[in-house]
């Protein structure tokens, strides 16, 4: 489903992302771990698209993000393809980013509406409908400045669905929140792994990690340093990991 | 374009003096005014949060009284209208008592605000520490205060001297009164706008990069 | 009866022509400093630039100064106005200016996150920049705009230095004729009050609401 194949990216003189290749298959949840400045927020903003990335290739279902090759060289896509592809791959990120002068409800249905051409009453039922999954039946009319870190969380897990993407990308999305609300957002995304949704789950909640993780994969410096399935994280085999499982024990 | 109009300098530079002058008497009531008004801004700001009833509403009575008219008006008012009550200001008293009023105005929202900025947990620690209100108020609530303050009252602070140009309208000696006297005078307007313009822009940058420099010294000293 | 003709009625000719000059003035320079503003968001460095002078220069110069440089300078280049066209074409170059900044300032302010968030579900350029980012930034930029238009009203009436007979005028005139400063200026100043007064309210309500539901005010005028 995501095919990551060699891609780098640089800020200026700093290699950000080197030679990282990476395959989430249909179905699967991949947990991208590394200290922080390893680069795993910019890769998942490069699979969204959020950042163009310099070298190497990233599918979405075989359809290559960002550009397109034309007769052996690679352009930019328009505009709005590129707007079309970035809604197959919902993003949620670490401080929410909820649109502030929108309800949660209206932050959900305002996609689909706008970007997909669903008309209104039925992009709202269907935001309904995915505020009551995450548990928000009761606050589908408040602000986000009305809504705690948790609920503001929930809110945009639920955005990031409503355009009903091929993956959801989420970026440390708890950590920004008190210890309390980490589990309300850990739930959600638990129950969206056992309805088989493809995610890639960039966290430090390790123990939540080896328990939904199909596969993991371990950055550092900008460079895929380790990956395998979910016993990965007990049993790490390369010395890094282990040092960086370790520290955050 | 400029059909037979050639640019002559020496307009200017013939009466050098006479604008000197005049920018001295313009930077006087400047002074003049920022000083008197930001005595005026700590006092209404004190005042404002003053738990006497009667002293908070008088203080947000003036503040709303000077701010929402002109500060031309209260010139008016002074220079022109105490007259008639027999009270006779000469246009320089009139000129700063104007500026004053009007800015301290101001300048006592500003400090409020900057006073209201300060988290009521670094009363606490001072308290905790043992310091009496005087103290706190010097070591802890002053310095952050000014702070806080810096950036606004800069702007009030340009706002001032660029006031001082309305005040040649009570036939004060300022250096905008000048420069139109010597327009009528010479109908050497381009020249004279040019370089009122350009005394104004040097007076106006160098007051807030003075005062941008305070500021960065402050960020500097946390 | 000779009250009213020869004070109030008088007066009530000069308002008309503040209130028309002001009204004027707020809606070229909205219009203008939304254009300027939005036209901000989208352009390249040296156009930026461009702009990022001309407000410096419009913060800089006295008002009065500038005025003045409209009436005796355009005409160089063959363009001649009456006092209230220059009056109309100054102000309003002048709020356009400001009101760019505010508009700037509203834009800058809004949290890149948005942006992120916005582009990633799929907008395009324009839909985000239309359903996210100007409406948030609108919201920031009502309070200081409506801060602006009673900055502007005030500022109007340095025209009267010009010669257009606009309430200040008008006012100076019956002093002469009736010896009424008092009366004629606290008038004056009531009337200034009764126009700003309301606006200000108006301004601090929105401001207080936008807050209360998480939106941030962009820094304006003080
Ligand atoms: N917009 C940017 N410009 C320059 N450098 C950046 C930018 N964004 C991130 N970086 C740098 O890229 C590196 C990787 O960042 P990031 O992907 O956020 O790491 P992580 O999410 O693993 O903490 C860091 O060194 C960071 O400083
Ligand atoms: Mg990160």
């Amino acid at each position: 489903m995501v095919r990551i194949e060699g891609i780098g990216k640089n800020y200026g003189a700093l290699r950000v992302l080197d030679d990282v290749s990476l395959n989430v298959r249909k179905g699967t949840v991949c947990i991208i771990i590394g200290p922080s400045g390893s680069g795993k927020c910019t890769l998942l903003r490069c699979v969204n698209f959020l950042e163009p990335y310099d070298d190497g290739s990233i599918f979405i279902d075989e359809e290559l993000v960002g550009y397109r090759e034309e007769n052996g060289r690679r352009r930019p896509r328009k505009q709005r393809e590129i707007a079309r592809m970035r809604a197959q791959t919902g993003m949620v990120f670490q401080d929410f980013n909820l649109f502030t002068h929108m309800t949660a409800l209206e932050n959900v249905a305002v996609a689909p509406i706008k970007v997909q051409g669903i008309p209104w009453a039925e992009a709202n039922a269907l935001a309904e409908e995915g505020l009551i999954k995450v548990g928000l039946k009761e606050r589908m009319y408040a602000y986000p400045a009305f809504l705690s870190g948790g609920e503001q969380q929930r809110v945009a897990i639920a955005r990031a669905l409503g355009v009903q993407p091929k993956v959801l990308l989420l970026d440390e999305v708890t950590s920004a929140l008190d210890p309390e609300r980490i589990a309300e957002v850990l739930e959600v995304i638990r129950a969206l792994a056992e309805e088989g949704l493809t995610m890639l789950i960039v966290t430090h909640e390790i123990p939540f990690a080896a328990e939904i993780a199909d596969q993991v994969v371990f950055l550092a410096g900008g460079r895929l340093v380790e990956s395998g399935g979910a016993e990965t994280l007990a049993k790490p085999s390369t010395e890094r990991l282990r040092t960086f499982l370790g520290k955050l024990a | 374009m400029f059909e037979g109009y050639f640019l002559y300098w020496g307009a200017v530079w013939d009466v050098l003096p006479k604008m000197a002058k005049g920018l001295l008497i313009t930077l006087e009531i400047g002074v003049m005014s920022i000083a008197l008004g930001l005595g005026v801004g700590v006092a209404g700001a004190l005042a404002r949060n003053s738990s006497r009833r009667a002293v908070a509403t008088a203080a947000l009575v003036y503040v709303e009284i000077m701010r929402n008219s002109p500060s031309l008006v209260k010139m008016y008012f002074i220079y022109f209208g105490l007259p008639s009550l027999g009270i006779y200001p000469g246009p320089l008293l009139s000129a700063v008592a104007a500026l004053v009023l009007h800015n301290g105005a101001y300048m006592t929202e500003i400090v409020r605000g900057g006073l209201a900025a300060i988290p009521r947990t670094q009363v606490l620690a001072a308290r905790s520490l043992g310091m009496g209100t005087w103290t706190t108020f010097q070591v802890v609530i002053l310095p952050q205060a000014f702070d806080n303050v810096l950036p606004s009252l800069s702007n009030n602070w340009v706002e001032i001297v660029k006031d001082t140009s309305l005040t040649g309208a009570l036939s004060v000696r300022e250096f905008f009164h000048v420069v139109e006297e010597q327009i009528s005078a010479t109908l050497r307007s381009f020249e004279f706008l040019t370089v009122a313009a350009v005394v104004y822009l040097v007076l106006t940058a160098s007051l807030s990069g003075a005062l941008r420099t305070a500021e960065a010294r402050i960020k500097y000293r946390r | 009866m000779e009250w009213y003709t020869g004070m109030v009625a008088p007066l009530m000719r000069g308002l008309l022509v503040t209130v028309e000059l002001a009204t004027l003035v707020l809606v070229l320079g909205s219009i203008g400093g939304v254009l300027f503003g939005v036209l901000w968001g989208i352009a390249g460095p040296v156009v930026r630039a461009a702009m990022t002078i001309a407000i410096m220069l419009s913060r800089g110069i006295p008002l009065l100064v500038q005025v003045f440089i409209v009436f005796f300078v355009l005409p160089f280049f063959g363009v001649e106005f009456t006092g209230f066209t220059t009056a109309v074409v100054a102000l309003s170059l002048f709020a356009a200016a400001t009101i760019t900044e505010i508009v700037r300032g509203g834009i800058l302010a809004v949290p890149h996150g948005q942006m992120d968030a916005a582009r990633s579900v799929g907008f395009t350029y324009y839909q985000v920049m239309r359903i996210v980012i100007f409406p948030q930034a609108f919201r920031s930029i009502l309070p200081p705009l409506i801060t602006q238009f009673v900055f502007l009203i005030k500022a109007t009436s340095i025209i009267s230095l010009l010669g257009v007979p606009e309430i200040m005028l008008a006012g100076r005139e019956v002093i002469e004729r009736t010896l009424l400063g008092f009366q004629v200026m606290a008038m004056i100043w009531l009337i200034y009050t009764a126009i700003c007064y309301p606006l200000t309210i108006v301004g601090r309500r929105l401001e207080a609401n936008f807050q209360r539901r998480g939106f941030r005010p962009a820094l304006g005028e003080p």
